[in-house]
C-alpha cells in the first residue's frame, strides 16, 4: 500500500482498446477512483468490462491514459504491476495438478517475501475467505464455485492496493456469494481500492459504493447505486422495463416487468 | 486462536497452522521422492554398468570401477570404453529428453507435447538420412559426425522453425503444437522419400538410426550432453515458480508479473538445445519425453520446484532400465534402446494412471 500522505487515486482517462478494426473500449474517461471504495462496473455481455479490467492489468493493448499515485500503469515495469494490481479472471483452471495452498503461493512471486511469511501470508488469506480447509485440496477435486473463490485468493494474496475481480460470484450460491461480497467490502474498508464486473445488480446495489454503468465501450453513467441504477438506465442499456425499489434497509431492489419497446440504445 | 503471528498483519489460526505443517511434511516427501527416484536411477545405471554380452563378472565390473589396472587391457575397454559411457550417456539422455519434455508440455499447456509431437525428432532423422543416403551434410566434418551434426543442425532448424512461424504469426500455444505436428508430418514424408531412393546399406543403416541406440556412446558424446545440461538446468531451475505461474493460465501468470513471451522463448530455446542434442548422439528415442514427466507430474504435482528435478530423474531411470532391457532381454544382442524405452516406459505409466484413478 502506498505510504504517502496524500491519498493516491486511480485515474483513467481516454483510454481506448481496439481488436484490429473494432474498437471495445472507445475513449473511455472515468471519475478518479480512490482507495477504500469497491466499484461495481455493471452493463450488457461485451459491452467492454472485462476488457476494461484487462486494459488495466495490461493483459491486452490500450492506449490513453491509466495513472495511479501518479505512476503510469500502462508503462510501468511488470514486477511493479503486479505489486500494484491484483487481478482476478473469470476461471481458474481445474488441470493444473496443483492445490490451493501452492496455487495461492504462487500468486505470491511479485511480493518476494521469505518463504515462511509467505505461506503464513497465503494461510491467512485463505482464512479470510473461509476455504482453509481446502487448501491441501487440489484444483481438480474442488466445484465450480470453490474454484473461484480460490481464484479471488489468489487475487487478494497479492496484497495490492487495486483489486480487478472479473464477476468474483458468477459461480457461487448464495452463501458463498455473501462471503466473497462481504471480504471484498472488508477489503475496501481497509483501504484497498476493488474494482469488479457484476451481473447482478442487487449484489452490486448492496455492496458498492460506485457504479460505473459501461454500455459500448463507453461510461453511461455513474455514481452511487441510487443514482446510477435508474429505470431509464435499465431501458437504454438493458433494454428491459423495470422498476428499482428501496427496501426498508435502503437496498436497491430492481424488479424487472419485461423487454422494452424498443431494444437498447 | 493463534499459536503464532510472524507478521503484524498476519494471524493464522492453529488449524492452518496444522495445515502449513502438513504442507512443509507434503513437500519433503516430495523431497524424498525425488531422492529416492534418483538412488533408483543410480542403481539402475550400476546394473547398466555390470551388465553386458561379454564374460566380465559382476564382482570384476565392479572391481574395475574403482582401481581399472586390477583387470586386463580387453577387460579394462569394455568396462571404461563401452559399458561406462553407455551407462552415463543412457541416463543423461533421460534426464535431457524428460526436462525438454516437461517444459515442451508447460509452456505449450500440452500434455502430450514432447519432442517428438513437436517435429524434432522426425526433422532430426531428416537431417541424418540426408548424411546416411546422400552424403549431404555440415561440409568439412569427418564421417563418422556427418550424422549427429546434421541430425542436430535438423532438429534445431526445426525447433527455430516454429518459433519463427509463431513469431510472425503471433500463435499461441495450440497453433505452436499445430506447426510442430505439421513440421514433423513434412520431415517423415521426406524422410519417406529418401528411404525410397536409399540403397539396401543405406536404408539398413537409417533404420537402425531411426530406432535409436546408445552403442555409438563415447566420452565426447557424454561429455558434450553433460555440458549442455549443466548450461540449461540452472536456467530451468531458476525460472521453475514462473513454469508454475504458467500452468494457470497465461494471462494469470501475466498478472502476477511473470513475462509470459521471454519465458515461453528461453523454454523453448532451452528444451530446444537438449532434445536436438540427445537425439543427434542416440537416434530418434521415444516416450521418454514424454512418459518421464508424467510419472513425475503423477508423483509430485505440479509445482515446477519439484517436477523439474523429479521429471528428470523419472527420464535418467526410464532410460537407464531400458538400456538394462535393451542388453538382457535377448542374451548376446544389444538391440535398439529405442525399442526398450517403450517397453520399459508404458507398463510404468499405465501402472501409474490407473493408480491414481483408484485413488480418485
Amino acid at each position: 500500500m502506498s505510504t504517502t500522505n496524500a491519498a493516491p487515486a486511480l485515474e483513467i482517462q481516454h483510454l481506448t482498446v481496439s481488436y484490429r478494426s473494432h474498437t471495445v473500449l472507445g475513449d473511455l474517461s472515468l471519475p478518479p477512483l480512490l482507495p477504500g471504495q469497491l466499484v461495481a462496473l455493471v452493463g450488457p455481455n461485451a459491452t467492454g468490462k472485462s476488457t476494461l479490467l484487462r486494459a488495466l492489468a495490461r493483459l491486452v493493448p490500450a492506449s490513453g491514459q491509466a495513472r495511479w499515485d501518479g505512476q503510469d500503469l500502462l508503462a510501468m515495469p511488470a514486477a511493479a504491476l503486479a505489486r500494484t494490481i491484483g487481478y482476478m479472471p473469470q476461471s481458474l483452471p481445474e488441470t493444473a495438478a496443483l492445490n490451493v495452498l501452492e496455487v495461492t503461493l504462487t500468486a505470491m512471486q511479485a511480493r518476494d517475501l521469505p518463504a515462511r511469511e509467505e505461506e503464513l501470508a497465503a494461510m491467512a488469506v485463505l482464512e479470510r475467505l473461509g476455504i482453509d480447509d481446502l487448501a491441501m485440496r487440489r484444483l481438480d477435486q474442488l466445484s465450480g464455485g470453490q474454484r473461484q473463490v480460490a481464484a479471488l485468493a489468489q487475487a487478494i494474496a497479492r496484497d495490492s492496493p487495486i483489486l480487478l475481480l472479473d464477476e468474483p460470484t458468477s459461480a457461487l450460491d448464495l452463501r458463498h456469494q455473501w462471503r466473497v461480497m462481504d471480504t471484498v467490502r472488508r477489503l475496501a474498508d481497509s483501504g484497498h481500492l476493488v474494482i469488479t464486473v457484476l451481473h447482478d445488480l442487487a449484489l452490486a446495489a448492496q455492496w458498492a459504493d460506485h457504479i460505473l454503468v459501461i454500455h459500448r465501450g463507453r461510461l453511461h453513467a455513474c455514481g452511487t447505486p441510487q443514482a446510477a441504477i435508474t429505470p431509464e438506465m435499465l431501458r437504454t442499456v438493458y433494454g428491459v422495463e423495470a422498476r428499482v425499489q428501496r427496501c426498508e434497509r435502503g437496498r436497491t431492489m430492481v424488479l424487472i416487468d419485461g423487454p422494452a419497446e424498443a431494444p437498447p440504445a | 486462536m493463534t499459536r503464532e503471528a510472524c507478521h503484524p498483519a498476519v494471524v493464522v489460526s492453529t488449524a492452518g497452522l496444522d495445515t502449513l505443517d502438513e504442507y512443509r511434511r507434503l513437500t519433503w516427501r516430495r523431497r524424498g521422492l525425488v531422492a529416492l527416484l534418483l538412488v533408483l536411477a543410480l542403481a539402475s545405471a550400476l546394473t547398466d554398468f555390470v551388465s553386458g554380452p561379454s564374460s566380465l563378472g559382476v564382482a570384476d565390473a565392479l572391481r574395475g570401477l574403482f582401481d581399472a589396472e586390477s583387470l586386463g587391457r580387453g577387460q579394462r575397454v569394455i568396462l571404461w570404453e563401452v559399458r561406462l559411457p553407455i551407462a552415463v550417456l543412457a541416463v543423461l539422455v533421460g534426464m535431457a529428453l524428460a526436462l525438454a519434455g516437461v517444459e515442451m508440455q508447460t509452456i505449450l499447456g500440452n500434455p502430450l507435447a514432447e519432442p517428438f509431437t513437436l517435429g524434432v525428432s522426425s526433422s532430426a532423422a531428416l537431417g541424418a538420412a540426408l548424411a546416411i543416403v546422400l552424403g549431404v551434410g555440415v561440409p568439412g566434418l569427418e564421417l563418422s559426425w556427418l550424422v549427429p551434426a546434421n541430425a542436430f543442425v535438423f532438429a534445431l532448424g526445426a525447433l527455430m522453425l516454429l518459433q519463427l512461424l509463431a513469431r510472425t504469426h503471433h500463435a499461441g500455444p495450440e497453433t505452436l503444437v499445430l506447426f510442430g505436428i505439421t513440421i514433423g508430418f513434412a520431415a517423415g514424408a521426406l524422410l519417406s522419400l529418401l528411404q525410397f531412393v536409399a540403397s539396401e546399406d543405406a536404408l539398413q543403416q537409417l533404420v537402425f538410426w531411426t530406432m535409436g541406440s546408445l552403442a555409438r556412446a563415447d566420452w565426447t558424446n557424454v561429455g558434450l550432453l553433460a555440458a549442455v545440461l549443466v548450461v540449461t538446468m540452472p536456467f530451468s531451475w531458476r525460472a521453475a515458480r514462473r513454469l508454475t505461474a504458467l500452468r494457470l493460465g497465461d494471462d494469470r501468470a501475466r498478472s502476477f508479473g511473470v513475462n509470459v513471451d521471454r519465458l515461453r522463448l528461453w523454454a523453448l530455446v532451452r528444451a530446444s538445445l537438449l532434445a536436438a542434442t540427445a537425439v543427434a548422439l542416440v537416434g530418434t528415442i521415444g516416450f521418454v519425453g514424454l512418459v518421464g514427466p508424467h510419472m513425475a507430474r503423477l508423483l509430485v504435482g505440479e509445482d515446477h520446484r519439484f517436477l523439474l528435478p523429479a521429471s528428470v530423474v523419472c527420464g535418467a531411470l526410464l532410460m537407464s532400465l531400458a538400456s538394462v532391457i535393451s542388453k538382457t532381454l535377448v542374451p548376446g544382442v544389444l538391440m535398439p534402446v529405442g525399442i526398450a524405452t517403450s517397453l520399459v516406459g508404458l507398463p510404468v505409466f499405465l501402472a501409474l494412471i490407473t493408480r491414481r484413478h483408484r485413488r480418485r
